[in-house]
């Protein structure tokens, strides 16, 4: 294992080298800025549309979180019932992994028609993204528990209930994690398509206009920030992953 | 071997009535509560439909699909590529980690209109957003194949006058192959995903396009249709990938 010190030293190298690039190929093959604009312009868009540019990522943000945080607790309490009974995992889990394989993005129209323009074809899109990814995760993470593991719980006299708590659940944990990881991302491409397609807020609203008004460092500095949120989001579920689900790194 | 066979046959069984129950309780309850079509049409409904836009249905998903399967080619292939670049120099993978990182964070719905900027409407952005999740999953799990070759077998083909090349084609092709095949269940689905989303802002034809326009015009059963074929691909692309992985790598057993 490397020292996080040089780790940190060649990915904050390899950064700098990126954002060079980006500023340099658009002065060296004269691209113009409508086409590519430099790092330098958008960095400035950013600053001179400093509040619209926030107002826009809070609407974003307090939409997917709110469909994650939903979607995700909902996906952990039906994958435990549905993982805990062999008939009923059999019995759903085709319908599941067809359901899941449904590009969600493409029930954005359908959403629309049902719960109405905005926040809540948004909030619902994001529902949606982030629960089956969960939901199948971990149904399947209870399935695939161990024997072993089941007959060493009775054998000590345990019951069914202690076998959730002492086996199944921490078991399942690298997997809920797994599937949240996709969550979050999901979530973030289902909100910002459900902007893109039926809202007049948020960044992915924001996006279609300044592409309709050619105001293209504007739509690069969008997809800049939503990236860092992104990136932030990712992150965090990954920090609770190696903190609560540590042991499934150690094996490696 | 019996009782494996039978266990099979349950499960296979407990597929179909899972499928029949919810089909049918579906049906039931939009005849029994009687919700519009507009809103929630039964399975009878969407039959029919299917039945009416057989023909225009078909062409639109003949163009999706080519533009998933090229989204999926162009995926595998950078992706083997790039995987294999990192792997051969560890300072190259530890400079871009986090751009990679980045660019998975990437929401690959905003790209679209930069896609649009650049290539116009119809098969560039489609095959370009379908491209760019295809791409990560095969990257990621051909990286984690080629790093995962068992030192031993490393060590013995240099000991005995390997070079480079032989230890790839010798050990790193054989370990990482179901790794390779084990990706393309994510990214067949994934490159279909990307051609819908683009096809929904940047294009005039294919299902994702024939989604947003049913939407438009209130053509609710329509728009079932089109997701459920949708959603049928998507099972036929996971399922053949895992078929392919059944068939080339049933060795390894991961």
């Amino acid at each position: 294992m490397r020292s996080t010190g040089s780790q940190l030293f060649w990915a904050s190298l390899g950064l700098v080298l990126t954002f060079t690039l980006w500023e340099l190929i658009p002065l060296m093959f004269n691209i113009p800025s409508v086409i590519l604009p430099r790092f330098s312009v958008v960095l400035k868009t950013l600053s001179t549309e400093f509040f619209p540019i926030l107002t826009n990522i809070s609407i974003s943000l307090y939409r997917i979180l709110i469909g994650f945080i939903l979607g995700s607790i909902s996906g952990v309490l039906l994958g435990f019932v549905i993982g805990a009974s062999t008939t009923l995992y059999y019995a759903l889990y085709p319908i599941l992994i067809a359901i899941y394989t449904i590009p969600k993005q493409a029930m954005i129209p359908l959403l629309v028609l049902w719960v109405g323009f905005g926040t809540p074809t948004a909030i619902i899109t994001s529902v949606l993204t982030s629960f089956f990814p969960v939901l199948v995760n971990v149904a399947v993470a209870f399935q695939t528990v161990s024997p072993e593991m089941r007959e060493l719980v009775y054998i000590n006299g345990g019951n069914l209930l202690r076998l959730f708590y002492k086996v199944s659940i921490p078991s399942s944990l690298p997997y809920l994690f797994a599937g949240m990881k996709v969550g979050i991302i999901g979530a973030i491409v289902g909100v910002t398509l459900a902007e893109m397609l039926a809202s007049k807020t948020g960044v992915g609203y924001q996006i279609i206009m300044s592409l309709n008004a050619f105001k293209i460092s504007l739509l690069f500095s969008y997809v800049f920030i939503i990236t860092c949120v992104s990136l932030i989001l990712y992150e965090f579920v990954n920090v609770f992953d190696k903190r609560l689900a540590w042991w499934a790194y150690k094996i490696k | 071997m019996v009782g494996v066979q039978n266990k099979m046959i349950k499960q296979i069984i407990l597929a179909f009535l899972g499928i029949a129950i919810v089909i049918g309780v579906w049906e039931f309850l939009v005849h029994y509560l009687s919700i519009r079509p507009q809103i929630f049409p039964a399975p009878s409904k969407i039959a029919s439909t299917l039945h009416q836009y057989f023909n225009p249905l078909v062409s639109h998903s003949w163009i999706t699909l080519k533009r998933a399967a090229a989204a999926f080619g162009i995926g595998i292939t950078f992706g083997i590529v790039i995987a294999l670049v990192l792997a051969a120099t560890p300072i190259a993978h530890r400079m871009l980690q986090p751009l990679i990182t980045s660019f998975y964070c990437l929401p690959k719905s905003v790209v679209v209109p930069i896609f649009l900027l650049w290539t116009g409407l119809g098969n560039g952005p489609a095959i370009l957003t379908g491209f760019s999740l295809a791409f990560f999953p095969v990257l990621s799990n051909v990286f984690s194949g080629l790093k995962s070759m068992p030192t031993e077998l490393v060590e013995l083909c240099i000991v005995h006058g390997g070079k480079r090349r032989h230890v790839f084609w010798k050990i790193g092709l054989p370990t990482t192959l179901p790794f390779l095949l084990a990706s393309f269940r994510a990214a067949g689905p994934g490159a279909l995903v990307g051609v819908i989303i683009a096809e929904m802002m940047a294009s005039s034809n294919g299902l994702g396009y024939v989604i947003v326009l049913s939407g438009s015009a209130f053509n609710v059963p329509l728009m079932f249709s089109a997701i459920l074929i949708l959603a049928g691909l998507g099972v036929v692309i996971y399922g053949l990938s895992a078929i392919l992985e059944r068939h080339f790598a049933h060795w390894a057993f991961r």
